[in-house]
Formats: structure tokens, C-alpha cells, sequence
């Protein structure tokens, strides 16, 4: 469609020029060529018209004159005396001698008349009495129109009538009346042919093909009767034409139109331009008559011939245009081909038109402007060139780039299959794990939440999904039932695992209750990032009633064990304060007192031991002196370190630090090692307690110089309720589980313990605690 | 009863502890008495206005935490100080003795007569 639109531009010009100047020629000739077309067949026309009418009135003339001939012949002979006086007085005595002398006279007369056919008299009795023919005499001419209007005075002159004769052609009658003296003898009839007339009347000159001159009579009934052999006679064609028949030119000459008519008809029917004249010598119409088809020979004649010089100019100046249209046009085309080129790339193209015209001048322009592009274009040509091969490196390399993307892709797509599987693992794992489990992201939104979550708390996974996770699992805390989320937000906080507080209930759909216990892990992406936290809880009402019954238990099972003992302690203290107690029975009651005394030690030893077992005690770290402690515990064995007479050395570091710490906890870390050391010396053995610090921690040291551990018990003296042999041979009242509760005590804080030991030399026990301190523990009670 | 005698009174259902204390204050100058319940210890108070009262926590018919409520919503009673004296080493008991205005929290194992009995005149002497 391009290239066709193309062509067609190309030929615009041209077409223009040729159909504008096609135009011009075709409008011009056309018109010149009507117009003299018009013009001549105008004068050819009215030369025509005048020709005929010139025609008609010679004609008119010659039948006028003709019939004054005739006229004057028969006035000649009507006139003539003898004649005259010899029918007188042949009317007075009929005689056969004067008959023939008529006769002569008659028959005299025919020699001058030419065409003579015969001459007769009509008596006025309307018989012919004489006639040069003598069959004649004697008829009875008395209707005859030529007795009837011969015998008419004011036909002196004659009148001429023509009629057909016997022998059916027309003979020409000139009649008159005989007067003599005023009276009219008779009438006198000179029969002549036609000829004379005909002669007129087939004379055809000027008149063509189809021209004639047509002389017609008025019969009685007044219509036309032709007196001639009328050129175009045929059977079929009458000789009559009717008075009503008003468009044939003879009847129009019969009634006295005089014209010319250019689209008469006559006798045959035929179109005809006529002249009309009226003969009133003789009442005769004369029509000298052309056929409009011969008139309008010459002008189709000129027609043609015009056609063809028109056709002639026509096509001479379209060769003419074409080879102008070319001249002006070709250049245009080379300029236009010159553009195609160019637009194509090939700049060596030259228009190269020579001329000194504006199409000349355009030319030059045109090629130096092409000169121009062409230098340029192997400018930009070679920076391209440049350009494309750095591209082409560029290209290969992301080539290789997209090679290894692909590969890529196909990876994370295997991959994306295989976290898709995992994921269908973890989430049948989810909804089967036995806790509650829920997914939130950064905006708390629930993204995942398995069966058990949505059986604690009452609210489907429909209800839960999306929504905010404190809009649907809310949790309280037990003592304020305020909303408990700050374990959640820290885990986004901190990033660390954070469990949510003890006391923490869940209100189920409905508003039951429930306590809950577990933690929150955050989930980060690969930078560390926390997107999410990840929740698992679980109902834990009836851990809790276990607890509790469990805690209850052994509380109230102490306080019976108690009651007796106070009991038991009271009555012997009270015992050894009477006076009147000898020395023996004093001995006794110490020894129940004591006795006594280690069982209460048992039993808060015990009560210790299961509270630390069911892990329901708490540590409370608040900023503590540790020096502090140490001395308290200290000052409680004061007692002991006296009797025994044992050198306390205590060494403090200078500028420890306060740290969070659990008071009693601490108080009873120092106070079992303490009682320890002195225990198992000596008398007058050496204690020394020693507290410093590191970068990291606070460092106790309590050593001893006593029995110390033998080394088969080292592994041992951790153990509840255990004793080393030597220790047990030396001293009964030990319980076995101070140094278990200092382990506990210091696993769950975040501490350490440990010992060095020689039997027989002594014993050093080491206690860290980390200077961020104790750290804290959720529980039910504390240790006591 | 003597006004230069302090009153203490005790609440305690075990009458061995009971007779022991009463035994030993008595020895030290004071005036005791004895209820065996918190609901008798609560009419005892208000009838006698002791100036100190030792209760135990496990006591029938009225435990000694909820009498040391009603003590301390009763203003006849409430200003008189009270020492827990029990072996219950319940620290959650403990938590809403001392919530209650409670002075001590004493394990009776834990204490001898005559370290009560310092107690005690120390809280009086105050």
C-alpha cells in the first residue's frame, strides 16, 4: 500500500498538469468547435432558408408568368373578332358552314399556343358547340366548373383551372367568357398540358436530393390537389391533401400563409423547411420545399468534419502536453526519485538537472545538500560502528548475564517446589502440634494459626486469619487484667525469644478465662531483620492446679512437720531455761534441742529442694550491695566461727559494682558455703571469703582448710542429700542438700559453682555470677 | 486485768504452741490470751483490745488470713499490731499478710521463745 501510495505521488504531479491542461484543451476545443459548429450551421441555415425562398420566389414568378402567358394568350384569343362575331352569329344560325369556319378560326389559334391540346367553345347553354376536337362537341358542360365560372364577367382576362382530363393527366383549362359588345356569348376553353408548369415545377435546381417545387389547386371541397408529377409520387401517396391537414405546407399556401416554415410537413409526411406562396391569379398554392433531413446533411456533414479536426487538435495537443508535462514534470521526478533514494541511504545519487530555471537551481541545491547528508552519515556511520561494537561486548556479557539468571531462576523455581513441599510439611506440622501456634507479622496481623490455637481459644481460623492477633487472642494479666502484650512487642523489639509473664490469661471467645503459659520467637529474614514473631501457648489450667496442688502440698506437708518441731523446740528451750535443771538432764535436752533443730533444718532444706524440683520458685534480682549479703550471712555464723575459734579472713574487691540480685538467694548461696567451710574445718582452722571481679563477672571465693571432699566424691557433691563419707563421720547434722540448692539456685540465675578439693587439705568452693546479675524467674513461690 | 500488763493476745489453734507462748510471756511480765480460732480471736480482740496479737495461719473455721481482714476493716481492732506467728512458709500468704498491714511474718521453727519475746517488746516498746 506504501509503494502504491508512492507511485501515486510520484504521478500526482504529473496528473495534475495533464488532467488541469486536459482540461483546459478538451473545454476550449470543445467550445471553439461548438461555437463554430453553432455558427455555421447557423448561417449554413439561414443561407439555406434564403436560398429557398430565393428559390420560391423565382419559382413564384415563373408560375405567375407562366400563367400571365397563358392569361394573355387566351385573352389573345377570346378577343379575337372574327372569332367574336363568327360565334355570334354561328349562335344566331346554326350552321355547319360557320361551324367549321369557327373551326379554322380554332384551329388556327392552336398554333400559337403551345402544350395546345385543344380549344373548344361552350355555348351559354353550357353546350360545346365548337371544338377544335370535335368529339367534344356537342357534351354537356353546363355543371362544368369551367362553364360555371367561365361564364363570369370578371374572367374576362381568363382564369386557368387545371383538372384531370380522360387520360388521367392534368390538363391546364383556360377559360374565359366570349363578350361581344357587353354580352357573353359563351366561354371559351383553351385546354393546354401541363408542361409548361411541370416544367417549373420539376425543376429542381438548388433544391438537392429532396427539394421540389409543389403547385396546387383548391377542389371544390378545398383541399389541395397537386397539379404535377410530384417527385416523390408513389401509390401509396395521395394526390389530395386535406383542408384540415393544417401542418402540410400546401394547405397553408392554399391558405394564403405566406412564409417559410422550417418544420412543415409535406405531402409525403416528411418534415420539410417550405416556402409558402399563393398564386391568386389562378387560386393555386405554391410550396417550393426541402427536406430537413437533406438541410441538415451538410450541417452533420460540418459536424464531422469539425469532430474530426477536433479530434485531430485534441490529440495533437495532448501529445503536445504529455511531452511539456514531461519537460516540467521529469525534473521534478528526478528530484523526487533523488529524495527516494536518500531516504534509502544512497547518497551518490545525483538530480544533475542543468537548467538555469528554479528547477535547475532546486537541483543543485538538492545535490548539494545531498553531498552534505552523505558526509555526515559516514560521520555518524562510524560512530555507530563504535557504538555497535561496544554494544555487541555489552551484549555478550549480559548474555552471559541472562544465561546465568536463567539458570538462576530455574534454581528458585526447583527451589520454590521444594520450600512449597516443606511448607505443605510445616503447615501439617503446625496444625498437629499440640500447642497453640500462631504467626503474626510486623502489623500483629494473623498470618498463620493452627487447630490447637483455634481449640484453647474458641476462634476459628476464619475468624483469626488476618485480623490483628490482640483483636482475637487476648491476654491479660491475671492480677490487673490488663491486655498482656508486651512479650510480643519486645520479641519485635529485641529480636529475642521472650516468654509471657506467669500469670498470664487468655480470654476465650465467650470471656472465659484461662491461664496460659509459653513463649514468643521472632522470626527474621536472612539480614536479621524481625518480619514476625511466632507464638506458641498452651492451656496450662490444669499444670497450674497440678502446681499448685503440688506447691500447696508440700507447703502444708512442712508445716506439719513444723508444727510438731516448734512445738519440740519451744518446750526444751523453755526446759533449759528452768534452773532447776542439773547438768545431765541440761545435756539431755541439748541433745533433743538439736536433734530438733537439724530436723527444721531438713524440712526447710526439703521445702527448699521442691520448690527448686517443681522450678515454681522465682528470683527477683533488684540492685544489691553483694558485699552486703556476704556480710549478713556472715554475721549469722559469727556463733559458730567463735566456738570454733576460726580465722574469718574476708577479702573484698574495691569498687564492685551493685548488681541485680535475688537477696535471698544470694543470702542463702553464701550462707551454705559459709556454714559449709566452717563446718568441715577444724577448730582453729582458717576461712577466708574473697569476693572480686572480672570483665565479666563477680567471683566469690570460700575456702577452707579442713577436711576437704575425698576425691572419689568429687561428682557427687552436688547431689541431693548427699554426704561425703568424712563428712558424714564427722558431723551428722548436715542435710546433703545445701550445696544441691546452691547448684539450682545458681543454674536458674545464670551463675556458676564449682569446687577444688583435697581431703585432708581443704576445700575452696568458687561461685560467678555475671556482673548484668541474677536473671529474673517467673515462679509461684519463693525459696525459704 | 492489770493496765501496766501489756495484753498480748494469741490466736492459735494448737494449744501446745498456744501454752508455751502464754507460758513464756507470761514469765515476762506480760498478759496472754488465747483464742482457738480467727472468728474467737476477732470477738476476743474486740472484747479485750490486747495491745499486740500473734496469730497463727492455719487455724479452723476462720484462717488467719481472712481474720486479719476482718481485723483490719473492724476500727475497733484495726490499729492493734499483728505478728504472724506459723510454719506456713507460703510466700503468697505471706505476700497479702504484709499486704494487710501485718508487722512480721515469723516461722515459729525459726524462732526461739526468747527471740519472740525480744520481738514482741520491741514492737510494744515502740
Amino acid at each position: 500500500m506504501f509503494i502504491g501510495i508512492k507511485l501515486s505521488n510520484q504521478m500526482k504531479i504529473r496528473k495534475k498538469i495533464v488532467s488541469v491542461f486536459s482540461l483546459i484543451i478538451l473545454i476550449s476545443i470543445f467550445a471553439v468547435g461548438y461555437f463554430y459548429y453553432a455558427t455555421v450551421v447557423k448561417i449554413i441555415h439561414d443561407q439555406v432558408k434564403n436560398n429557398l425562398e430565393g428559390l420560391a420566389n423565382s419559382q413564384e414568378v415563373r408560375v405567375e408568368e407562366s400563367i400571365d402567358r397563358s392569361l394573355e394568350r387566351f385573352s389573345g384569343v377570346s378577343k379575337l373578332t372574327n372569332l367574336l362575331m363568327a360565334f355570334r352569329d354561328y349562335n344566331e344560325d346554326v350552321n355547319e358552314e360557320k361551324k367549321l369556319a369557327i373551326r379554322s378560326i380554332l384551329i388556327d389559334v392552336r398554333n400559337s399556343i403551345p402544350d395546345f391540346i385543344n380549344i373548344f367553345i361552350i355555348n351559354d347553354a353550357g353546350l360545346v358547340t365548337i371544338s377544335a376536337d370535335t368529339a367534344l362537341e356537342g357534351q354537356d358542360y353546363s355543371r362544368d366548373i369551367l362553364y360555371v365560372t367561365g361564364m363570369d364577367k370578371e374572367h374576362l382576362r381568363g382564369h386557368i383551372h387545371f383538372s384531370t382530363a380522360a387520360n388521367n393527366e392534368n390538363h391546364l383549362y383556360t377559360h374565359g367568357p366570349l363578350m361581344l359588345d357587353n354580352n357573353i356569348l359563351g366561354v371559351i376553353v383553351i385546354e393546354t398540358n401541363t408542361d409548361g408548369f411541370i416544367d417549373i415545377t420539376s425543376d429542381y435546381a438548388g433544391l438537392g436530393e429532396t427539394g421540389e417545387t409543389d403547385l396546387a389547386k383548391r377542389d371544390e371541397n378545398g383541399d389541395a390537389v397537386f397539379l404535377h408529377k410530384r417527385r416523390f409520387e408513389s401509390p401509396g401517396i395521395s394526390n389530395k391533401i386535406s383542408k384540415e391537414n393544417y401542418d402540410v405546407a400546401i394547405t397553408r399556401a392554399l391558405q394564403k400563409n405566406e412564409n417559410i416554415f422550417e418544420n412543415a410537413l409535406d405531402y409525403r409526411g416528411v418534415r420539410v423547411m417550405a416556402v409558402t406562396r399563393y398564386i391568386a391569379s389562378a387560386d393555386w398554392g405554391l410550396v417550393v420545399k426541402i427536406d430537413e433531413s437533406e438541410l441538415s446533411k451538410p450541417t452533420i456533414d460540418l459536424r464531422n468534419k469539425i469532430m474530426v479536426v477536433g479530434i485531430i487538435s485534441l490529440l495533437f495537443s495532448f501529445i503536445v502536453l504529455y511531452i511539456f508535462s514531461r519537460l516540467i514534470i521529469k525534473p521534478i521526478e528526478v528530484l523526487h526519485q533523488g529524495a527516494e533514494y536518500i531516504e534509502k541511504g544512497d547518497y551518490n545519487f545525483k538530480v544533475g538537472i542543468k537548467t538555469n530555471d528554479e528547477i535547475g537551481q532546486l537541483s543543485r541545491a538538492f545535490d548539494k545538500m545531498t553531498m552534505a547528508l552523505k558526509k555526515s552519515r559516514v560521520e555518524i556511520e562510524k560512530r555507530v560502528e563504535e557504538q555497535t561494537k561496544d554494544i555487541e561486548e555489552k551484549n555478550v556479557s549480559l548474555e552471559k548475564q541472562q544465561k546465568a539468571i536463567l539458570n538462576i531462576l530455574e534454581d528458585i523455581a526447583d527451589e520454590k517446589e521444594k520450600v512449597s513441599q516443606e511448607k505443605e510439611k510445616i503447615d501439617s506440622i503446625l496444625h498437629s502440634i499440640g500447642d497453640g501456634v500462631f504467626v503474626i507479622d510486623q502489623n500483629y496481623n494473623i498470618i498463620i494459626y493452627n487447630q490447637m490455637a483455634a481449640d484453647i481459644s474458641g476462634y476459628s481460623k476464619e475468624e483469626a486469619i488476618g485480623k490483628r492477633c490482640d483483636k482475637v487472642l487476648k491476654f491479660i494479666f491475671e492480677d490487673t487484667k490488663k491486655v498482656n502484650y508486651k512479650f510480643i512487642k519486645d520479641v519485635f523489639a529485641t529480636g529475642e525469644i521472650k516468654s509471657m509473664s506467669n500469670h498470664t490469661l487468655l480470654v476465650k471467645k465467650g470471656g472465659a478465662e484461662i491461664p496460659v503459659a509459653d513463649s514468643a520467637a521472632p522470626i527474621k529474614d536472612r539480614f536479621g531483620k524481625v518480619f514476625g514473631c511466632i507464638v506458641v501457648f498452651r492451656d496450662v489450667t490444669h499444670e497450674r492446679e497440678v502446681d499448685k496442688a503440688k506447691t500447696e502440698f508440700v507447703s502444708l506437708a512442712s508445716h506439719q512437720l513444723r508444727t510438731p518441731l516448734s512445738a519440740i523446740n519451744w518446750y526444751t528451750e523453755m526446759l533449759l531455761s528452768e534452773k532447776k535443771i542439773d547438768k545431765k538432764h541440761k545435756n539431755y535436752l541439748n541433745q533433743i534441742y538439736g536433734g530438733s533443730q537439724r530436723m527444721v533444718e531438713l524440712v526447710n532444706a526439703l521445702l527448699n529442694v521442691s520448690r527448686l524440683e517443681l522450678g515454681t520458685f522465682i528470683i527477683e534480682p533488684k540492685p544489691f550491695d553483694i558485699t552486703k549479703i556476704a556480710d549478713e550471712a556472715v554475721k549469722e555464723i559469727s556463733q559458730e566461727i567463735k566456738k570454733k575459734k576460726i580465722r574469718f579472713a574476708k577479702k573484698y574487691d574495691k569498687n564492685l559494682p551493685q548488681l541485680p540480685l535475688d537477696n535471698k538467694l544470694t543470702h542463702m548461696i553464701f550462707q551454705n558455703i559459709l556454714s559449709n567451710a566452717v563446718k568441715y574445718s577444724q577448730e582453729k582452722g582458717k576461712v577466708a571469703l574473697d569476693i572480686t571481679k572480672d570483665e565479666k563477672n563477680i567471683k566469690i571465693a570460700i575456702s577452707d582448710n579442713g577436711m576437704g571432699i575425698p576425691q572419689k566424691q568429687h561428682r557427687y557433691i552436688f547431689n541431693k542429700l548427699f554426704r561425703a563419707d568424712n563428712a558424714r563421720a564427722e558431723d551428722s547434722s548436715g542435710t546433703g542438700l545445701g550445696l544441691y540448692i546452691v547448684k539450682s539456685i545458681l543454674d536458674q540465675s545464670g551463675g556458676k559453682v564449682w569446687f577444688e578439693s583435697v581431703q585432708g587439705k581443704g576445700t575452696t568452693f568458687y561461685v560467678e555470677i555475671p556482673l548484668a546479675g541474677m536473671k529474673a524467674k517467673e515462679g509461684l513461690k519463693e525459696l525459704s | 486485768m492489770k493496765k501496766s500488763k501489756k495484753l498480748i493476745l494469741i490466736i492459735e489453734d494448737e494449744k501446745i504452741a498456744c501454752d508455751a507462748l502464754q507460758n513464756k510471756f507470761a514469765r515476762e511480765g506480760f498478759n496472754t490470751l488465747c483464742a482457738g480460732n480467727g472468728r474467737d480471736g476477732i470477738s476476743k480482740a474486740i472484747k479485750y483490745s490486747p495491745d499486740l496479737i500473734l496469730m497463727d495461719i492455719i487455724m479452723p473455721v476462720m484462717d488467719g488470713i481472712t481474720a486479719l481482714k476482718k481485723i483490719r476493716a473492724n476500727k475497733k481492732i484495726s490499729k492493734i499490731p499483728v505478728i504472724i506467728l506459723t510454719n506456713l512458709s507460703d510466700s503468697e500468704k505471706v505476700e497479702i499478710a504484709m499486704a494487710s498491714g501485718v508487722s512480721d511474718f515469723l516461722i515459729k521453727t525459726d524462732w526461739t521463745l526468747a527471740a519472740l519475746v525480744k520481738k514482741v517488746k520491741n514492737k510494744l516498746g515502740n
